[in-house]
């Protein structure tokens, strides 16, 4: 989050501007706008695009893939995509292994290797090059360690592909909030679930983010989000079938498979949307008998949501609530 | 009690204070830092228990009656605001909870922003 003053000029009217990246629609809102804020937003906006240019997964010429076919060769990349794997690195770190992008193997044998149509529905497809599990497994038993070579911007993955999807847009978010900072008297950036909000909203009592219930209809929850982020990582839409069986693409890599169990969605506010994305996807993964005790003693703000489709919420998340849902 | 300036222990005098005052002075919790200090040699003397060597070598600080009720007193208001300032941070929590508890029956409030399910990059 910028720490330069923000510069709005009040009655101007606010600017917003929406594009799809990363399969996502983006949002980006400024409140009271100052002087060049216009061209804040441009810049906001090709964060996103040069973010999504390297790092996808779905274009066998970014620079994430070919940086993943060259495995422990170091491998140029742009320099967005060496902060991503940088950010990616030291959340493996940070997390103790919980959080690891070395999932991307996994995900492609579950036939995710392409764009899929979830907004239409549950998607059907046949495995295929199912790969051995303890191959898989033997791979992840060491800690991920990538080479990276900050002034030649280069990396060296190692033997096993990385995925970034997750954490690539929630660093967009975060560097897009950065440069949106000092673009208004506040400011909101937000990407398919993961929110960064600037300053204290368009009323000054804060940003007031909806969390979705996975089951439909209202909101679980409304939670106040000044000068932070959050984000959710949740089953709702990126599940899909496999020779019958419904799998989905948060990978426990302890296991290799789908993790999680028994929780539907787990939302994390943070200081930046990065973080944010990291934590949610690891308290995803302690399931939903890991998940409380994970969170208080980590003083993780997080907010999950059962099977049952009852939520819980940890102590530090509750200053954040502002209105939820009662279970009757 | 422990004066930290002098690095050596000092013992408050109270001259002519009586009983009652002392337990003022622990109540306030101004010259004793426990029960297990409420007791004459570690914390607070009564002038019969402090040796006139002990005085002029300044291991014990003598106040008068009146000033020890001043600062006593100063004490209290100082713990009476804390008081009221954690009673208010309760109530107020204990009225968010309640608001909060209460939600169900009215609809979420105007919302920004969704955070969910989301697609990938």
């Amino acid at each position: 989050m910028s720490a330069e003053p923000c510069v709005g000029r009040a009655g101007e009217p606010d600017l917003h501007r929406h594009f799809e990246s990363m399969a996502s629609p983006v949002h980006l809102w400024i409140v009271e706008p100052g002087r060049g804020a216009s061209d804040l937003l441009d810049r906001a906006a090709a964060i996103f695009r040069s973010i999504e240019r390297s790092c996808t997964r779905f274009d066998p010429d970014s620079a994430l893939m070919k940086a993943n076919r060259a495995g422990a060769d170091w491998c140029r990349v742009p320099l967005e995509c060496f902060d991503v794997i940088e950010a990616a690195a030291t959340a493996h770190a940070v997390t103790c292994g919980r959080f690891d992008p070395r999932v991307l193997r996994v995900l492609e044998a579950q036939g995710y290797d392409r764009t899929l149509p979830f907004e239409s529905g549950l998607v059907s497809i046949s495995s295929r090059r199912m790969p051995q599990g303890a191959d898989l497994a033997g791979a992840r038993a060491l800690p991920w360690v990538p080479g990276l070579d900050r002034d030649l911007a280069c990396v060296s993955i190692g033997p096993e592909p990385i995925d970034l999807g997750g954490i690539g847009k929630g660093f967009a978010v975060a560097r897009a909030a950065e440069v949106l900072g000092s673009a208004g008297s506040a400011a909101l950036v937000e990407a398919g679930g993961d929110c960064a909000a600037v300053g204290a909203g368009p009323d000054g009592a804060g940003w007031m983010l909806a969390v979705e219930d996975p089951k439909g209809g209202d909101p679980i929850a409304v939670l106040r989000v000044e000068d932070g982020a959050c984000a959710t990582s949740s089953i709702r839409l990126l599940r899909w079938e496999v020779d019958g069986h419904t799998v989905h693409h948060l990978i426990d890599p302890a296991t290799g498979r789908p993790g999680g169990e028994g929780l539907l969605a787990v939302t994390v506010v943070a200081g930046d949307a990065a973080r944010a994305e990291v934590w949610s996807k690891s308290l995803f993964l302690a399931g939903a008998d890991g998940i409380g005790p994970l969170a208080e003693d980590l003083d993780i703000a997080a907010l999950w949501i059962l099977e049952s489709g009852r939520h819980q919420c940890s102590r530090p998340m509750q200053r954040h609530v502002a209105w939820e849902a009662c279970h009757v | 009690m422990t004066d930290g300036r002098a690095g050596r222990d000092r013992r408050v005098i109270a001259a002519g204070v009586a009983p009652v005052a002392v337990a003022i002075f622990a109540a306030a919790g101004s010259f004793v830092h426990s029960q297990a200090d409420f007791k004459p040699d570690a914390g607070i003397a009564i002038p019969s228990q402090a040796s006139a060597s002990a005085i002029a070598a300044g291991q014990v600080e003598v106040r008068s009656l009146r000033e020890s009720i001043a600062a006593v007193r100063g004490e209290i208001a100082v713990l009476q605001r804390d008081i009221n300032a954690r009673n208010k941070r309760v109530r107020r929590a204990a009225a968010e909870a309640e608001a909060r508890a209460a939600s169900p029956a009215a609809p979420p409030p105007a919302t920004h922003a969704t955070t969910g399910a989301s697609g990938s990059g």
